[in-house]
This record gives structure tokens, sequence and C-alpha cells, in this order.
């Protein structure tokens, strides 16, 4: 048994409060239902037990394994009935080290406590740890509440002593104890998650379809063991890599992970979905009534897939979202949520295999004219995510993220995609903002006598507690949102202060009408306790806090929002600048285009990663937002080409991300230009987009015409990152640098055919506002080129040209001699 | 050097890099000639507070220009010794809190804050409301209205 220890990591498996302390009124519409199934109790042969102590009677065993279990700190959250109950049920077991505790593959019976010792969770082959379990962690949860196989094998790295409960045992503890089995179900689906991710990034495939299986436990709660569905023997095939000299993890590489296939969404039983339908008529035809204008807006597209299953899962998942609070099958909202196919993405290929693709290419754009469904068949064909030889040490940080709770992935994301620049500013506090500009230059205030110094306003100010209500607010400031909205319930001037800023109705003299100028609501953040917003919550937060108040509303990664979610949205979004849904996967286009006519100061959105959304939501906003100029759509894959079919609409954006948008095609760049030689004529339209930033990193479908028409029509970009676009040449990009003059920051890493040391010279010669720089990876790019643009640097800043192989150390040293930052692996462009 | 004097008569020798973490004090310095001479009144802040802003601006005299944070605001105070040094009792800390707002010495104001923000946490609200000395005003009623709507974020 080989194992790459670079991989292994310590977990703390934490079940925070936010997993546990959510009411049960809330979990009665949101946790699992489980079954409650006879299951036989009987051991996988393939399980190993060296020596095996199995009681249902609790008195065999010993005290202090009972009370090291009780004292594990999410016990103490759970209803204090549960350990015991527990305990009833559990059956201890003994294993050596090395002992298979759970195969992959194999039938799923029991979920597993670690009272003592530790675990690995590895590979069916034992090559791949993907992590460790150690005392008072649970596993094989996953296969038990999603009956499915076993996704990954657990092998005991110590001797262990484990709690044993079998999956019936384990359904009728659930039903009891609903706080529990939610706080479980949400690490099994966090867990799911990432073990996906890990195995994609590896090349391998999850062979375990979550969707499908999720629905089972709701068609029936009888036939258990029919619905127990193994996956694992036919299809473990790795996926084919083709690969030159990459890093799999180089840029953006959290939002990789996420980065869902969905052609996969077809797997979903659609006899169950309709199933689903006939029982929830009423509900159905309400929904078409209230959205009769949307559904309007919505039916083109259906029309245009309808030859592919992915709309059918569209049109489907309206219903089933109206469902969700159902008691009856609140699994569905995970459907949803977990309805596609996670997959690394590709980004370099080598110069035969892009010959081929343009090919391929080519014929999808032939096809496209034939029918419009063509571009989104083609992302299938694109082959695999990439494995690296010597990413070793990029898993190994990967690894620590496996069953830490999926978090710990966002905060990358975070760093990477939310553009918070403008959240702090508003918590700032009138007094205060003049305390924060004044760090840098301030203000010279003219004080000519001592004695004419003037007290703050604050001074003046009334107390709230034992501060000034100003500055109380400011330590409120720096709670997130969770606590700030916890502590509106201390007085009616704390409410206030928190949420509407209206104290028209406080009684205290004190008080009354005191003109609170910007309630802490004025920007919420929501993104830090994900797993507790849903539509309700979302709803509760934003009526206490009312319509005109909120600035700024930060969502993302709140998976359990949808479009019921967008309503409440609405009806609070008048002053809303800055929207951010990044990972609010769930929102389809009728909850977008309602609430695009409701937001009519919006300035910047993020769409990121909104899987299900396509253009007529994006058109939606451009038209009915008119202050919108910021626009992230990363992995946004049902957007086509078709989206910039009036280029008027994007003429106002400065900045647009789209990032990895695998179903834009040269043709929507030639739409810009085409449109813009039209108009030509006409003096009232202006002859150029406004576009000052534009991330079209991972697009690697886009070729020179793309980027040649970007030049001519986008002649005010600063900034722009090709990065992976590898099928760029150094024509385009040539164009690029001599028409853009106002280019600051060009990001070309892993274009690997365009940028050469005759570029490098262009560069210096015409890109006199550049200040960042990179090519990493581009191997045609050799010390000359670095000379030449030591010797015109002008403005340049930082390069990156890792990865470099034609690039000395000597030519590295030049650069830093002559002040140019090296970078490595930074982000060039945020958004 | 700059000569302080506070609230309590008593009088304080700093030098001007020290004094210059006020922002209140730098302006005045400048602004006003033979600082040296003259102390400067400082009327809000008292002798034992003076001493803990002085501590805390010789400390951090030599920190560089703090380049501004992305992300969330957080209440996390990262510097070990700017924990030690909130470690006081609660009417120093709103005092101190007071004197760096009325200095304008951002970096302790928000030190300040933070400390105040991490006492919020974790307490319930009858605990908060016994810190801060405030009365709950809601009726029973509408106690029972926002309770229902705080069920999701209350601690367990």
């Amino acid at each position: 048994m080989t194992k790459n220890n670079n991989n292994s990591m310590k977990i703390v498996t934490d079940f925070s409060d936010e997993s546990l302390s959510i009411d049960s009124k809330i979990l009665n519409s949101s946790s699992v239902s489980l079954p409650s199934t006879p299951n036989n109790d009987t051991d996988s042969p393939k399980i190993k037990h060296t020596r095996t102590n199995s009681s249902t009677d609790p008195n065999t065993i010993p005290a202090d394994l009972i009370s090291s279990f009780q004292a594990h700190p999410w016990f103490a959250n759970a209803e204090e009935t549960f350990s015991n109950d527990l305990i009833q049920v559990i059956h201890i077991r003994y294993y050596s080290i090395g002992d298979t505790i759970i195969r992959e593959g194999t039938k799923a019976k029991a979920m597993f406590f670690i009272i003592k010792g530790v675990v690995e969770v590895t590979s069916e082959d034992d090559e791949i740890v993907y992590a460790e379990l150690g005392k008072g962690c649970f596993f094989g949860e996953i296969g038990v509440l999603f009956q499915v196989a076993r996704t990954t094998s657990i092998v005991a790295k110590t001797k262990c002593i484990i709690a044993r409960i079998t999956a019936s045992e384990f359904y009728e503890l659930c039903e009891k104890h609903p706080k529990v089995a939610k706080a479980i179900h949400d690490e099994a689906v966090d867990r799911y998650t990432n073990l996906k991710t890990q195995k994609e990034e590896r090349g391998k495939k999850l062979n375990v379809n979550l969707n499908e299986n999720m629905l089972s436990p709701l068609k029936s709660v009888t036939s258990d063991d029919d619905l127990i569905v193994s996956t694992t023997s036919t299809t473990n095939k790795r996926i084919s890599t083709i690969n030159v000299d990459t890093e799999p993890f180089n840029s953006n590489n959290s939002l990789k992970n996420e980065d869902n296939e969905t052609n996969s969404i077809n797997t979903i039983d659609t006899n169950t979905i309709n199933e689903q339908n006939n029982s929830n008529d009423s509900l159905e035809i309400n929904i078409n009534i209230e959205n009769a204008s949307e559904e309007e807006l919505h039916s083109p597209k259906i029309v245009i897939n309808n030859d592919n299953n992915i709309s059918m899962l569209d049109s489907s998942v309206k219903v089933i979202e109206q469902n969700t609070p159902n008691p009856q099958n609140p699994n569905l909202g995970f459907i949803q949520r977990y309805s596609g196919r996670r997959r690394a993405s590709v980004a370099v290929w080598a110069d035969d295999q892009l010959s081929k693709l343009q090919q391929n290419i080519q014929n999808q754009l032939n096809n496209k004219e034939k029918s419009p469904t063509g571009l989104s068949s083609f992302s299938s064909q694109i082959p695999s995510p990439i494995n690296k030889k010597d990413n070793s040490s990029a898993n190994s940080s990967q690894a620590s993220s496996v069953y830490s709770s999926l978090s710990s992935i966002s905060k990358d994301k975070e760093s990477i995609y939310s553009n918070k620049q403008s959240m702090d500013s508003n918590l700032c506090l009138s007094n205060s903002s003049v305390i924060s500009e004044s760090t840098g230059v301030s203000p010279k205030k003219k004080i000519l006598k001592l004695s004419d110094i003037n007290m703050k306003k604050i001074e003046n100010q009334p107390y709230l507690g034992p501060l000034p209500i100003d500055l109380m607010k400011r330590c409120i400031s720096f709670l997130d949102y969770k606590n700030q909205f916890r502590i509106r319930r201390i007085s009616k001037i704390f409410n206030s202060l928190i949420t509407n800023g209206d104290t028209s109705k406080i009684e205290d003299q004190k008080w009354k009408d005191y003109n609170i100028e910007e309630p802490l609501s004025v920007s919420i953040d929501l993104s830090t306790y994900p797993k507790l917003i849903n539509d309700n919550v979302l709803n509760t937060i934003l009526t206490a806090c009312g319509d005109g108040i909120i600035v700024n509303l930060d969502l993302h990664r709140c998976w359990g929002i949808t479009d019921k979610g967008c309503k409440a949205i609405e009806k609070t979004g008048s002053e809303i600048k800055h929207l951010n849904l990044l990972d609010s996967w769930d929102i389809t286009d009728n909850g977008l285009i309602a609430l695009s006519t409701k937001l009519p100061n919006l300035e910047s959105i993020d769409l990121s990663n909104c899987r299900k959304i396509t253009n007529v939501s994006v058109i939606s906003l451009l038209q009915n937002c008119p202050k919108l100029s910021k626009l992230s759509l990363s992995y946004c894959k049902n957007l086509s080409s078709e989206l910039f079919s009036n280029s008027l609409i994007w003429r106002k954006v400065k900045q647009l991300n789209l990032q990895r948008c695998t179903g834009i095609f040269d043709a929507g760049f030639s739409i810009w230009k085409e449109q813009i030689n039209q108009e030509k004529d006409d003096p009232l339209i202006p002859d150029f987009f406004r576009l000052k930033k534009l991330n079209l990193s991972d697009c690697s479908f886009l070729t020179d015409a793309a980027i040649n028409n970007i030049a001519e029509t986008c002649l005010e970009l600063e900034e722009i990152s090709l990065s992976f676009c590898c099928a760029l040449t150094e024509e385009c990009i040539f164009n690029l640098i001599t028409k853009c003059k106002e280019l600051k920051v060009l990001d070309l890493n892993y274009c690997g055919l365009a940028v050469t040391d005759d570029i490098c010279n262009t560069i210096a010669k015409e890109c006199k506002n550049l200040v960042c720089l990179g090519f990493r990876g581009c191997i045609q790019v050799t010390d000359e080129g670095i000379k030449v643009l030591v010797k015109n640097k002008s403005k340049l800043k930082k390069i990156n040209c890792s990865q470099c192989s034609n690039i000395s150390d000597d030519a590295r040293k030049l650069l830093e001699n002559n002040g140019i930052e090296l970078l490595n692996n930074q982000l060039l462009i945020n958004f | 050097m700059v000569k302080l004097t506070s609230s309590d008569g008593q009088e304080f020798t700093i030098s001007k890099e020290v004094a210059y973490q006020s922002v209140l004090l730098k302006n005045m310095i400048e602004d006003v000639l033979d600082s040296e001479e003259n102390p400067i009144p400082l009327p809000n802040v008292s002798g034992p507070i003076l001493v803990k802003v002085i501590e805390y601006a010789t400390h951090h005299k030599d920190d560089p220009v703090k380049p501004p944070v992305d992300g969330p605001r957080t209440s996390e105070i990262v510097d070990e010794w700017d924990k030690e040094f909130m470690n006081i009792d609660q009417g120093s800390l709103y005092e101190l809190i007071l004197a760096a707002n009325y200095l304008d010495i951002k970096d302790l104001l928000d030190l300040g804050c933070k400390t105040v923000a991490n006492m919020i946490k974790g307490k319930k609200v009858e605990e908060l409301r016994k810190l801060f000395n405030i009365q709950n005003d809601f009726t029973p009623e509408e106690e029972e209205q926002i309770k229902k709507e705080n069920a999701w974020c209350e601690e367990h």
C-alpha cells in the first residue's frame, strides 16, 4: 500500500454553532427526512475486524468511552437526549492499524463515530489519502444519508475504537433529533462536494450520482434495497489528461473546483420529477399565474433548447423550488444545489490538440448556424481535467480542504472574486470617515489658537450605553452581520441602529426622532454564515430593514437562496448599488428578470457561478438598471454569444468578468464590431465601448478574431486578462497593445503561442501605461524579451514570468534590480 | 519634543514621532508654533488614559503604513501585543476609545471598538443589556415577535 503522505492532513471536524444552532422551526422545512427502513445489519464481508465487540446494550460499553463520547463538543449542542439515544443503538468496534473499515463502492449500511484513534479517508486503491479523521469525527454518512455506495474507503491509521450505527437505526435517530440530522446532513453535503472536487482534480470521477439517489428516498420508503445504487464497477475510468507545462491550480482554482458541467444534469430521473409535478399541480399553476410575464420572457429559451435535457430540468426545477417548503420532500432543495457535475477545467493544449480544438470550434459554429443549441453540447467534448506530474505540493494544500467545511474553499474565492472595495466605506461613521481619510494625506485643519480647538461633534452625542452612539455603532460594525442582527433585541434603539434607522416609534425621549444617518444595514454581508441563510431568513432580514436602506447586499455563496429570495430583495432594493450573488446558484432567470426591474440604482452585480441563468437575465439587468456598469458573470456557462446581440446596452459597461464562460465564442465579439460599423454615422451613439476592465481568462475557445474585435472596439481598456486563452497568437496581441493605449494590466499567462520576444518589444514600445504584465508559462520568451522590457520599462512595476523556461535567473535578477517586482501566482486582475 | 497636559493637570513630554500617531496632535503641532514651549491641553483625556495612549503610540510609532485591508470587517485582533494591551477594565476601555476618537488615532480606536465587539460576541441579549446598562423597552409582544424573527441567528 503506497500512500502519498503529502496529501494527508489533520482534520478538525468543526460542528460550529452555525450548523447546530438553527432553530427547529427552520429545520422543519429544510432538514432531511429520512426513510425509516428495515435494513438488515449484515456486515460487508470485505470488512475485517481483528476483534469485534458488538452490542446494543449500553451497559457493556465501557463507561469511559461513553463519557468521552458525550464530552464531544457537538453533543453538547445537540438535544440532551441525543447522546443517550445514540448510545442505545451503537455497536462498538475495535480496529487494528491498516484495517479497512469501509471500502469504496460497497453498499452503505451504517455510519460510524470515532471514539478513539485516527482513520484515513482514502481512494479505492489506497493511493490517495484525502483526509484523516480523528476522535469525535464521524464518517460513512454520505452513503447512509443519500443511499449511495461508499464514496471513499476508510482505513484505520491507528488502533481505533469506533461506534457503528446501522442505517435504519440512524434514520430513526435522525427523526428524533432533527438538529443533529441537519448538522450531519449539511456536513455530508459539504464533504461530498469537496470530495468530488478532490477526486476530479486527480482525474477521477466520483461515481455516485447524488441527485438521482437523493430523490430516491422520496419515491418510496419501503423498497430501500432497490434504491441503493452501486455505480462504481464500470465507470471508474481515468479521464484522459492533456497537459503541456501547466499548473492546474494556477489562478482561480477555487472556481474551477466549482466547475459544473451542465450535461450531467440529464441524469435526473425525469419520471420522478414528473411524479412530483403531479402531486403538486396546484402549486405549479400558481407559479405560472404569478410569473406569467416572466414565463413569457423565459419561454424562448425553452424552445431553443428543447432537444436538450437541460431544459427539461430547467422547467422542472421551477416546480421543485416551489416544493421546497413542503415537509414531505425537503430533500428537493438539495437536488438543485447539486444538480450539476463538477469538473476541473482545461487550460493549455499542445499544438496538435489545439488545431483539433479549433476544428471542433469551427464545426460547432457551423452547427450553431443550423441550430442554436449546437453550442451547449460542445462543452461535453472538451476533455478532461488536467493533472500535473508535479502537483503534489499543490494537492497537499488542496487536500487540506477535503473534509473541512466548504467555507475554507470559499475563502480563496473571496479574495479572488469578492468586491469589497465599497463595503467598508459605508461602515465608516460620519465622524470616523474623517479619521480614515486622515491616515493618508489629511486635509489640513487650520488651528490658529489652541483655545479654538473644536470639540468633535461626537462629544455632544447622546450615549448609547457606555459610549456615544456613533462609537457604539462603530464597535458593532466590527461584528459580522449575524451578530449585529442578533443584538438588535437589546432595545429599540439598538434595533433601529442596526436595521432600519427609524427612531420615530421609540418612546424614550432621548432617542425619539434621533437621526441615525446610516443604520448598519446599509451594508449587509451574509456570506459569513451561508448555511444559516435561506429564503425565509433573507426575507426576515430584509423586511426588518425595509426599503431604501440597503446599499450593499452580499449573498455570495448563500446557496440556499432561490428565486423566492429574489422576491424579498425586490421589495427592498431601491437603493441597492452592489449586489453579490456569487455562488447563489439556485437563482434562475425568473428570479433575476423580475428583480432587475426593482434595482434602479444598481451599479454592480456579481452573478459568478449562478449556473442556471441565461442571456435573458443579463440582458434584462442591463436594460432595466441604468447605472449598471460592473458585471461578473464568470462560470455562467449557459450564456452564449447572443448575449451581445444588442451591443448598445453593453456600451455603458466598464468592468466585465467573463472568466470561463464557455458558451461565449468569437461570434459574440464580432457583433460588437459589426454594430459599431453599422452605427458609425449616428452621432448619438458612442462609437466605442467604455470597457476598462475585462476578464476573459479560461475562455480557451476564443481565437484571434475575438481579441481583434475587442482591440478595435474597446479603446479605453485598462486591464485585460486573457490567461489560458491558449489559442491566441501574436497577431491579436499585437493588435491589442497597439490599439489600446490605456492598458495598465495585461495578463497573458499561459498564452504560450502569443507571447514572444517580438511581443515584448512591442509592449516596451507601445504600452507606455503598462504597470503589470503577466506571461507565466510562455516559453517562447527569452532573456532578449526581458532586456528590452527593462530598457523601456517606463511605468512597468510587476511582471509574472514564472515558468518561462527560457528566461534565465540572471534576467530575473535584472528585472528585480530595476525595481520590477516578480510575481508568481498572484491574480493580476481583481474583480 | 511635545508637551501634553491631561485633564487632571499632569504633564507629559513625548517625541514628535509619538505625537504624530494622533492626527489631532499632528495638525496642532504643524499649525501651532512653539508647541515645545506651551503644553497642549487635552481636557478630554485623563492622566491614566493618556499614559495608555502614549504607551500605544510609542509601541506602534515605527509601524509601516498599513495597506487598506480587503475583505469583510472582522473583530479579530491579530497583534498579540495589542491583545495584551487591551486587557484592561471596562471603564478604562470606554475612556480609551473616547480618547482615541478625540485624538484621532484610528488604529487605537479600531482596536478599542474591536475589543467591545468581542465582548458582545457570545453574550446573551440579557447579559448585554446588563453590560451596557440598557433598559429593554420592547413590549412583551414586540419582544416575542423579534425573538421569532431572530431565531436563525440566536446562539444556543
